[in-house]
């Protein structure tokens, strides 16, 4: 099997055919800041997960803006205290 | 990747409830230890065990993994607070095997921890947000949801990259289907703590004939009784005597490839960084590392004998130096 390179980037594409999100929506999320500008490994777990929200809860686009800043602001902080011990 | 081993128990039936492991117990600290109880304990039976420098290598691999594992669950605030309800529900095992339907084999910890504080979950949700029954298109074919999981990794193995063999095991709630598979993932020399690694296709089968989701595995340091990692960094607490820091000196320190000599400067602090660049974990592609800090901590004599309180008294009628000015 594949495995991505460590650290792979990939095309807009690519990202779209891999986790079922239009090019247009990329973009959007990208200007709202819900996914990184780079197109890499994180960028595809991020969208899968919005995409899954978008299904399983139905959010709208405030909604996984607001969800995505407090997760990452969560994992901001465990890795702060996992640093202090 | 690889197919089913149709001996494998497990492609039977959801896992069994794992063994209840005794966390306070391996650390041998009592169940209202602190924190910092925690750390200390841990520090020393890590230093003990540690494959590099234990006396029997067979068991001590064991053994660091142990200790690894109950510091992971009890230096964790919220996960010592799970842990600590769990134990209180011990005698309900029923409740124990729906606990998980994401199972984990090989990461380097237990199956108990597997069940109850790993990463194991699809998206990185808890349960109850991962799984929704898609309102449309039922019939459709649907890529498997991406897993997550946790794998513990050594600081070694983080230097120089490894390959691990691992298994998962995943049951579909709505069918009730169990599916096991193995594979290797591939660590990449210079894997950070907290670094996520796509494996891709191993993540749940796709639904319909969709493609199988990806899985997503945090890289997880295992507790070095040397060192700990910030980035590429590599960190380590340097214990000198009070003249070594006032006069400087020069000090032997292990690095993950070696040890090396450190000079003190003359008129060097407690808690002051020492930086050697390049002598971290690999980072980039281009070879480059990152760096070795080591922080002094100035350690006092606490019992001094007649000719050395002599040369303290003298020191202290002679020295200038007035820490409460």
């Amino acid at each position: 099997m594949n495995e991505p390179m460590p650290d792979a980037s990939y095309s807009l594409e690519i990202v779209s055919e891999l986790t079922g999100v239009s090019t247009q929506t990329i973009v959007q999320y990208q200007e709202h800041g819900l996914i990184q500008p780079s197109l890499d490994d994180e960028t595809i777990r991020a969208l899968r997960r919005l995409e899954h929200l978008r299904e399983t809860c139905e959010m709208n686009l405030a909604g996984l803006k607001l969800l995505t800043q407090l997760l990452e602001e969560v994992e901001r902080l465990r890795a702060e205290l996992r640093g202090l011990r | 990747m690889n197919s089913n081993d149709t001996d494998d128990p497990r492609v039977h039936g959801p896992p069994m409830p794992a063994q209840f492991k005794d966390y306070y117990a391996t650390l041998g600290v009592s169940r209202d230890a602190s924190a910092d109880d925690i750390k200390k304990a841990f520090r020393k039976l890590a230093r003990q065990y540690h494959p590099d420098t234990a006396k029997d290598k067979k068991t001590a691999e064991e053994k660091f993994k142990e200790i690894n594992e109950a510091n992971e669950v009890l230096g964790d605030p919220e996960k010592r607070q799970k842990y600590d309800t769990l134990g209180a529900n011990w005698q309900e095992p029923e409740a124990a095997a729906h606990e998980q339907d994401v199972h984990f084999g090989g990461t380097g910890f237990s199956d108990f921890f597997e069940q109850y504080f790993s990463g194991g979950s699809r998206y990185g949700f808890p349960q109850g947000f991962d799984e929704g029954i898609p309102r449309t298109h039922q019939a459709r074919a649907r890529r498997g949801h991406d897993i997550e999981g946790d794998i513990l990794v050594t600081l070694e193995e983080a230097m120089h990259g490894t390959q691990r063999p691992l298994s998962l095991q995943t049951m579909n709630r709505q069918t009730g289907a169990v599916n096991t598979h193995t594979f290797e993932v591939r660590i990449p020399p210079g894997a950070t703590d907290g670094r996520r690694i796509r494996v891709p296709g191993q993540g749940e089968p796709g639904i319909n004939g969709g493609e199988a989701g990806d899985l997503y595995l945090r890289v997880r340091h295992a507790s070095h009784p040397d060192f700990t990692t910030r980035e590429a960094d590599l960190h380590h607490e340097l214990d000198v005597a009070p003249w070594e820091a006032v006069l400087g000196a020069e000090v032997i320190v292990p690095t993950l490839d070696g040890s090396i000599k450190l000079r003190i400067p003359a008129g060097t602090e407690d808690h002051q960084q020492l930086r050697v660049r390049g002598k971290g974990l690999p980072k980039g592609k281009t070879g480059e590392r990152g760096d070795f800090f080591v922080t002094i901590n100035v350690v006092l004599p606490t019992q001094v004998s007649d000719d050395e309180r002599k040369l303290w008294e003298q020191l202290r009628v002679t020295s200038t130096f007035n820490p409460r000015a």
